[in-house]
């Protein structure tokens, strides 16, 4: 077996979403001297970013999109201890919360596992979080970019408290505010004064990326 | 017609004399504003501070052992219902809620599995409580876990429902149901991650966790067909908002046979059986007609959900249920609003009979004002022949 050989089995098990031949396949890459940061990029999250296509075009569904964030972390677990620290997070970070008065959290789980999977540092808040602890959590961990779910209407107002949060706190400059959730629209976005509305979570990731500069504005 | 005909006539796809309202409200703030009986409500600081807060933790077995604190949920199914009636509603859907138990002052867990939070409601009362995870992540988890006796079970819902119908059955059309069904359970005790997994490492594991859950809605159904209700809710949120949570083949291959069987129970016993799921089901609705189901209710709006197109392909073999948007219009929607959107679901929906107005979940956002406006709208607008589409 050739590296490239290896890096394409890890590749083909992440996006066959075979979670118990992945460790294997990314220790046997390691041990032929693949470098860490290409199996990281071409094998884990070349194969997640596939199971998000194959997701958009309705071919996985969401237990299909769970496993493979699932597969992502056993294979991470095999491979974190031969990645330098600066290799770990090389996307930025992004809190992710559901806003406090509201439940709902599937949404928001997926866009946690795309993010991971495209190299991104997430910290997940949880549900029914209040305005203060997601300010709070931006300060401490200088967090990049803010991702905000909401399901209905009368929560909106908790989006604006965030907002105003993280301008008092002085972070609005420097911290992305990305929403979305069956109430949001880009023209809630627009209103609201936030970066950028996301429909699902494979936008969630190209409107990071582009946020922070990793790719062009369209 | 009265209630009990106009629901029925709707649920056998027929024409009522008016489109009839379903009521799928349970939360506490609405329900005591509505009986006028707001002093009623249990404060969630009661619960958690001070003095009160550490006798409840103090208390919590003996709340527990007791029974008490699954009689204060009998309670509330009770005060659901005359809610219900206050408010005209021909039909209600009276879920059998008393699953939890209390863990201490700040969580709950319930029958299933699931660690839940106690949370307050607008008005700062103890709410329904909120899912927080699942506690069964492995199958050895599972199996250890002291899943209640389906026969016991039995009698429990037994009684709550023969005091149901014998004091509001002749008032309102009283549907059964259980809260979580089998696919909510199955995912929800273990957590979507754990489940996905054990789907793939361990469908046997998954077989013989639904084949309990299957066992616990046949004494379910049995129980509410032998308190004397004519129909049953299956309530499972397969959906989520752009899709099925899983592949529509992956859920008939692990569910499906157990859903057969429990729509065959169900009419066996005389029930009718209505599929009750959130999210965008789409992809589903043909199955929900091969399982057996008799209707189906949520069909959310915002989850993509074409009440017309719903009507043109399963119309012929479903009752519809719906389908009001509960993110805005119940929530914050004006008069005006909400009368566009009872129009526009009777003009989607209603024609040929086989539909029942509902609003599409219940949430304590919802307001009382606006509940009354689409039962009133569709008392308005419902009345067969009907006057929009």
């Amino acid at each position: 077996m050739t590296e490239t050989q290896a890096i394409q089995a890890v590749f083909s098990a992440v996006v066959d979403l075979d979670i118990d031949a992945v460790p294997g396949l990314v220790q046997t890459a390691l041990q032929m001297g693949v470098g860490s940061q290409t199996l990281l990029s071409q094998g884990l999250a070349a194969g997640v970013r596939v199971v998000g296509e194959r997701y958009e075009n309705g071919e996985y569904y969401l237990t299909d999109l769970v496993l493979a964030g699932e597969v992502m972390k056993a294979g991470l677990k095999e491979l974190n201890p031969t990645l330098k620290p600066e290799e770990s997070s090389l996307s930025g970070k992004v809190i992710l919360a559901t806003v406090e008065g509201d439940i709902h959290e599937i949404g928001k789980n997926l866009v946690g596992v795309m993010l991971s999977a495209a190299g991104f540092e997430v910290m997940d808040l949880g549900v029914n979080v209040p305005a203060e602890q997601i300010v709070v959590a931006a300060r401490e961990h200088r967090a990049d970019i803010v991702g905000l779910s909401v399901l209905l209407t009368p929560m909106i107002g908790q989006l604006k408290a965030v907002l105003d949060g993280l301008s008092e706190a002085g972070l609005r400059s420097t911290t992305k505010v990305v929403i979305g959730g069956a109430c949001t629209t880009p023209e809630l976005a627009n209103q609201l004064g936030v970066d950028a509305h996301g429909a699902d979570a494979v936008a969630a990731v190209r409107i990071c990326q582009r946020l922070l500069g990793a790719i062009a504005t369209p | 017609m009265n209630f009990y005909q106009r629901t029925t006539a709707a649920l056998n796809r027929q024409v009522p004399d008016r489109v009839p309202v379903f009521s799928c409200t349970e939360e506490q703030n609405q329900i005591y504003e509505i009986l006028e009986q707001s002093g009623k409500a249990v404060p969630l600081s009661l619960f958690q501070q001070g003095i009160s807060g550490k006798l409840v933790n103090l208390l919590t077995p003996l709340a527990n052992r007791s029974g008490w604190f699954r009689s204060q949920f009998e309670n509330f199914m009770a005060k659901k219902v005359q809610a219900d009636i206050a408010l005209g509603y021909d039909c209600s859907w009276v879920m059998y809620s008393a699953i939890f138990v209390l863990k201490d002052n700040r969580q709950a867990t319930d029958i299933y599995g699931k660690l839940y939070d106690l949370v307050a409601d607008p008005d700062g009362n103890l709410d329904t409580p909120m899912y927080r995870e699942g506690l069964l992540t492995s199958p050895e988890k599972w199996d250890a876990w002291p899943h209640p006796d389906p026969e016991r079970f039995y009698k429990l819902v037994q009684r709550t429902y023969a005091d149901l119908n014998k004091q509001y059955g002749n008032q309102v059309y009283l549907m059964g149901s259980l809260f979580s069904g089998m696919w909510e359970s199955a995912t929800q005790v273990m957590g979507l991650p754990a489940f996905s997994v054990a789907l793939r490492r361990d469908p046997a594991f998954i077989r013989r966790m639904v084949a309990y859950y299957e066992r616990l809605y046949l004494a379910t159904v049995n129980a509410v067909a032998d308190a004397g209700l004519p129909a049953f809710v299956y309530s499972d949120d397969m959906g989520h908002k752009s899709g099925p949570q899983a592949s529509p083949k992956v859920i008939d291959e692990f569910f499906g046979n157990s859903l057969r069987r429990i729509t065959e129970e169900a009419h066996r016993r005389g029930l009718k059986i209505i599929i009750h799921s959130c999210g965008n089901v789409n992809q589903l609705l043909d199955l929900f007609v091969e399982w057996g189901f008799d209707g189906v209710h949520s069909l959310e709006p915002t989850a993509g959900i074409d009440l017309a197109d719903v009507k043109r392909r399963v119309g012929d073999r479903l009752c519809i249920f719906g389908n009001l948007d509960i993110a805005h219009v119940l929530s914050q929607g004006t008069s005006t609003e909400v009368e566009e959107a009872v129009l526009s679901a009777l003009q989607a929906a209603a024609h040929d009979g086989g539909f029942i107005m509902a609003m599409t979940n219940s949430h304590n956002a919802v307001k009382v004002d606006n509940t009354r406006w689409m039962i009133e709208y569709t008392h308005q607008h419902g009345v067969y022949p009907l006057a929009v589409g």
